[in-house]
């Protein structure tokens, strides 16, 4: 039997009065690539939030691992597994590319001062090593060429890759992702399908993924769950999805936008 | 590459070292001295206060304070209780960064600016206690008859002798924390600085990290403070307040926030400008000002950062210059 992952049983999580997360329950099993989508202002990105510490959630039990994971903060959740990226981007700006991978590297260091005060002779090889991981990681996600840059001189697909190569540096065994494709081209877009299918192939890692872009999603994910005003209304496998008239009518009925109407489309083709 | 580098920089430092040596024997006259001498402690503490606020990017409006506590902990503990200097030192330090705990556990936890609110707190009450406190703290007179160090039975009681003891301290204040700006929790700091959330998602215990960074500058601001305490021979509530808390920014701001080099040169040439600028008379102030002004205008990234660029921008046109060269040959 596949181990779940991820377990949220009964999670809600309110803003003042609006329920951004409505009862959510939801399963990741272990190796898989699991998409969430669903109309803006669904309730993904809290999600994302509210399972990786961010925000405390205000009912509701959530399991990483068998471990509960409801009270912790971000960096104890790091700590366990688990890395995230994020929809508006939050990189370190000012830092080169490779220094954007080296703090994810280093996120299991205990920071005690003396360590760093005393002169050890180890320290150069084992930043060697830390410099080497950093690089296999940058090369992994195409962006190895751009290592001395300022992350913030990055072209925006490139810094959602340098995001993810980030997050893969804290050696995670779970990934949320959060609408990686957008503001990508679409050739960028057909690349990043290949990445994150390889982040599971290569480096056993399942993911979590949050994409606006159907046609992405139905070629990337074995599960996904859709949600609507922070409830899940529907779950399944992308064929299934794709037909499921609850999901179609929560994209239509998000007063047609065009964006939302194209998404429509996409479900149906 | 990266170690030649290094070594060009043993090279400059040991320089460095040996002008040092020398400098009492060029500045001869006593006057700029002291003042060079009064310039070394404060470099010491605005080499914590740009940990602090340069990388941790963490904000204290109240670094005098912790500046005060370190004088008056070394001033009461030589001459009420009789210990010696050398040990007074190390405890002024950590007198200081305990209060510095005591104000950092609760704010950093925060987000938000609460810590420079706390900070200028923490100002306003030591001041109340050095001024009102008398039979503790002596008052608005202060303390006085604070004793020169010895070392090795030399009595440190000149200000040329004092200067070599400085120079030690500073340099060793200098190297221990590049160490730490160098090593993974310098970088963890930038991190803080930069995208606080994106830290805690990296494995950083932020509030863990603010808080032993502003430990360790409390700390040094301590150090510090001890050694104004046995140079001047005296301590009183003058120079320990808000102004001068405001003062110690402007100097890393001037300098340049997050450069190793931003907090000397900020402290040697705004102190020295300002001595220099009497020759003006009731101009002085406008003089000064102006300085600080043009800094900020021409150099927001501060003396150090601007030059750190420029030498960058030269770097980059050579190269480009040796690669054309290469493509025409
Ligand atoms: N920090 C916050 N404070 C208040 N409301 C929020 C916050 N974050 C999200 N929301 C609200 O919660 C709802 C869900 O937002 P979000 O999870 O970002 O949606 P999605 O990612 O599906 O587009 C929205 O109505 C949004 O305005
Ligand atoms: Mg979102």
């Amino acid at each position: 039997m596949v181990n779940n992952i991820l377990k949220l049983s009964g999670v809600v999580k309110k803003f003042g009065g609006l329920t951004a997360l409505d009862n959510l329950n939801l399963l990741v099993k272990e190796g898989s690539i699991h998409a969430i989508i669903g109309p803006n202002g669904s309730g993904k990105t809290t999600s994302f939030n509210v399972v990786t510490g961010l925000y405390p959630s205000n009912a509701g039990k959530m399991e990483f691992n068998n471990q509960d994971i409801s009270r912790m903060l971000p960096h104890e959740i790091t700590g366990l597994g688990m890395a995230r990226t994020f929809q508006t981007l939050f990189l370190f700006k000012e830092m080169t590319v490779i220094e954007n991978v080296l703090i994810g590297l280093q996120c299991r260091s205990r920071y005690s001062i003396w360590n760093y005060l005393r002169v050890d002779s180890r320290k150069t090889e084992y930043e060697k090593k830390m410099l080497e991981k950093a690089e296999e990681l940058l090369d992994f996600v195409g962006i190895y060429q751009e290592k001395e840059n300022i992350a913030k001189n990055l072209p925006y697909g490139k810094q959602r890759l340098l995001e993810i190569a980030r997050a893969l540096g804290t050696r995670p065994k779970l990934v949320l992702l959060d609408e990686p494709a957008a503001g990508m081209n679409p050739q960028e877009a057909m690349k990043l399908v290949e990445t994150v299918k390889q982040i599971r192939e290569k480096l056993n890692v399942t993911v979590l993924i949050i994409e606006h872009n159907m046609r992405l999603v139905m070629n990337l994910a074995e599960k996904i769950t859709v949600l609507d005003h922070g409830a899940k209304i529907a779950e399944g496998i992308p064929s299934k999805i794709s037909h499921d008239p609850k999901v179609i009518e929560a994209y239509l009925g998000v007063v047609g936008s065009r964006k939302n109407i194209r998404a429509q489309k996409q479900l149906k083709n | 590459m990266k170690i030649l580098l290094n070594k060009v920089k043993q090279h400059q430092v040991v320089l460095i070292f040996i002008f040092l040596l020398f400098t009492p024997f060029i500045v001869t006259n006593i006057y700029y001295l002291h003042l060079l001498n009064i310039s070394l402690i404060m470099i010491i503490l605005a080499i914590g206060l740009n940990l602090l606020t340069g990388y941790a990017g963490q904000i204290s409006i109240g670094h005098a304070a912790f500046y005060g506590i370190g004088a008056y902990t070394s001033a009461i503990l030589t001459i009420r209780l009789g210990i010696s200097f050398w040990l007074a030192l190390p405890l002024s330090g950590i007198t200081a960064a305990f209060v510095g705990y005591l104000v950092g556990r609760p704010t950093l936890k925060l987000k938000g600016a609460y810590l420079a609110i706390a900070s200028i707190g923490i100002g306003e009450i030591t001041q109340l206690v050095m001024t009102n406190w008398t039979s503790f703290t002596g008052g608005a007179l202060g303390i006085k008859g604070v004793k020169s160090p010895d070392f090795l039975g030399v009595s440190l009681d000149s200000d040329v002798r004092y200067f070599y003891l400085l120079v030690i301290i500073a340099f060793l204040c200098f190297f221990l924390t590049s160490r730490i700006i160098n090593s993974e929790l310098g970088r963890a700091f930038r991190a803080i600085k930069e995208e606080e959330v994106a830290a805690q998602f990296m494995g950083i215990d932020i509030a863990r990290l603010k808080v032993m960074v502003f430990v360790v500058s409390t700390f040094l601001a301590g150090i510090a403070g001890s050694l104004f305490a046995h140079l001047e021979g005296y301590v009183s509530p003058y120079g320990f307040g808000f102004n001068q808390s405001i003062g110690f920014l402007i100097m890393i701001l001037a300098g340049g926030l997050g450069y190793k080099s931003g907090p000397i040169i900020g402290v040697i040439i705004l102190t020295f400008a300002r001595e220099f600028f009497r020759f003006f008379n009731e101009y002085q102030l406008v003089i000064y000002g102006v300085l600080l002004i043009s800094i900020i205008v021409f150099m927001p990234s501060g003396i150090s950062g601007f030059f750190d660029k420029l030498m960058k921008r030269l770097k980059k046109r050579e190269v480009s210059k040796h690669g054309k060269q290469h493509s025409e040959a």
